[in-house]
């Protein structure tokens, strides 16, 4: 048994040292892939552009005017707030910056190496978002990189929360969702009142994720086969095929 | 210095680490951006297939194990479930083709589909299945494209297996 757990250390060792030694090579590459797609982009998406830029033109009008009603309605909220005697939480975190530098090797399961590991302090289950929201957690840390699994594989659960309906349930990978960039969540009641365009969070139970991190909307709510409870289909915030900036969540604590 | 037999060894051993070195780093950077509807080819049972149509059971079941002890430590899954899954198959497709086959492009196009849908398939019943996670026919869709699609892969892999099987020695049976 001693023996065994000695190869298993030393085995932890050479695989850690493989990535110190791979891990260089996979950013290398990885950027070079980037801009060959950047490059591709220019060309190709001209039109695209053109078209997403008048549209963007017109969104940012849109949200500079949602900006102005929301300082209106914080304002208010804030008011309300003192009213109640509620005290505002202020959620403190200690983000460490990474790179995405490979993808996952196989089709079966949904993840990403990055740039950071043991030597910037990150250990493994630390969560990993990115501005969008919520990507993954950390499955594996090595020296200098580290390996994130996302919320679309199947051995991720997230504890989660439908902002306006308020039912728990747990955000998990399904192996006929994942390809198309979507993921499940779960235990829902049988009569569920959750319904298309919800918001999802995490609801920061458990403790292994910090709570109101955005996981995505819902796009259909069905059944189980077996009766007993219900799902809903999760499209995330994050676009997995475009990710390459990522934070790791080294600490966190909501602060009063 | 070295005799001949271990120049041979290490003429091999060299040419196929180098070839070892760039799948995996391919696998894990390029081919993500080649994915079609999320699903990429396995290099990586593309290569063994390759390697073992053209050399001798221990150099197949060799680089079966080499492959699959990185693909263990990357993947980060269990250390030697696919070492020996590799090799086992290595062995098994440089038999195959030793009695059955003829060493060329099409044995390749088959035995790697063939090795992509095994490696598939027994992930698919040790990963999945046994936890009770994933439905078979959403199983077997990904199996199925993932085997063509790395089918289509030995276009790019054949070419530099085979330059280095040739160009480091004759298959020694």
């Amino acid at each position: 048994m001693i023996a065994t757990a000695q190869q298993g250390r030393n085995m932890f060792i050479f695989g850690d040292l493989l990535g110190v030694v791979i891990s260089p090579v996979q950013k290398g590459m990885t950027i070079l892939g980037n801009s060959v797609s950047q490059i591709g982009g220019y060309f190709k998406g001209y039109d695209e552009l053109k078209q997403e830029n008048e549209e963007l033109k017109m969104a940012v009008r849109s949200m500079e005017q949602a900006i102005r009603d929301n300082d209106l309605y914080r304002q208010e909220n804030e008011d309300f707030r003192k009213l109640l005697g509620f005290n505002m939480k202020d959620k403190s975190f200690d983000f460490e910056p990474a790179q995405v530098i490979a993808g996952e090797i196989s089709n079966w399961f949904k993840g990403y190496t990055i740039d950071k590991g043991t030597l910037d302090g990150i250990k493994q289950y630390d969560p990993v978002i990115n501005t969008d929201g919520l990507v993954g957690y950390i499955s594996e840390a090595g020296m200098t990189w580290s390996k994130v699994t996302t919320i679309l594989d199947v051995q991720s659960k997230v504890g989660a929360i439908v902002v306006k309906s308020r039912e728990y349930g747990v955000v998990e990978g399904d192996l006929e969702d994942a390809d198309k960039g979507l993921c499940r969540l779960n235990y829902l009641d049988k009569n569920t009142m959750v319904l298309k365009g919800d918001v999802v969070i995490t609801s920061g139970l458990g403790g292994k994720f910090p709570k109101e991190i955005l996981i995505g909307t819902v796009t259909e709510v069905g059944v189980e086969s077996h009766g007993i409870s219900s799902y809903a289909v999760i499209k995330p915030v994050v676009n997995f095929n475009e990710l390459k900036q990522v934070y790791v969540i080294k600490d966190f604590k909501v602060v009063d | 210095m070295f005799s001949e037999n271990n120049k041979w060894i290490m003429r091999k051993a060299a040419g196929y680490f180098v070839l070892f070195a760039a799948v995996f780093v391919l696998q894990t950077t390029l081919v993500q951006k080649l994915a079609i509807f999320g699903v990429k080819p396995n290099l990586i049972a593309v290569c063994v297939a390759c390697v073992a149509v053209m050399e001798n059971i221990y150099v197949s079941a060799a680089f079966g194990l080499l492959m699959g002890l990185a693909a263990d430590i990357l993947g980060g899954g269990v250390v030697g479930f696919y070492a020996i899954l590799y090799m086992w198959l290595g062995f098994l497709i440089s038999i195959i083709t030793d009695r059955h086959f003829v060493r060329n492009k099409t044995t390749c196009i088959v035995l790697s589909a063939s090795l992509s849908a095994a490696v598939s398939l027994i992930t698919y019943i040790f990963f999945f299945a046994f936890w009770g996670k994933g439905d078979i026919l959403s199983a077997m869709r990904l199996m199925i494209a993932e085997s063509v699609y790395s089918a289509v892969a030995v276009y790019a892999v054949y070419p530099a297996a085979r330059w280095i099987s040739i160009r480091t020695g004759p298959v020694e049976k």
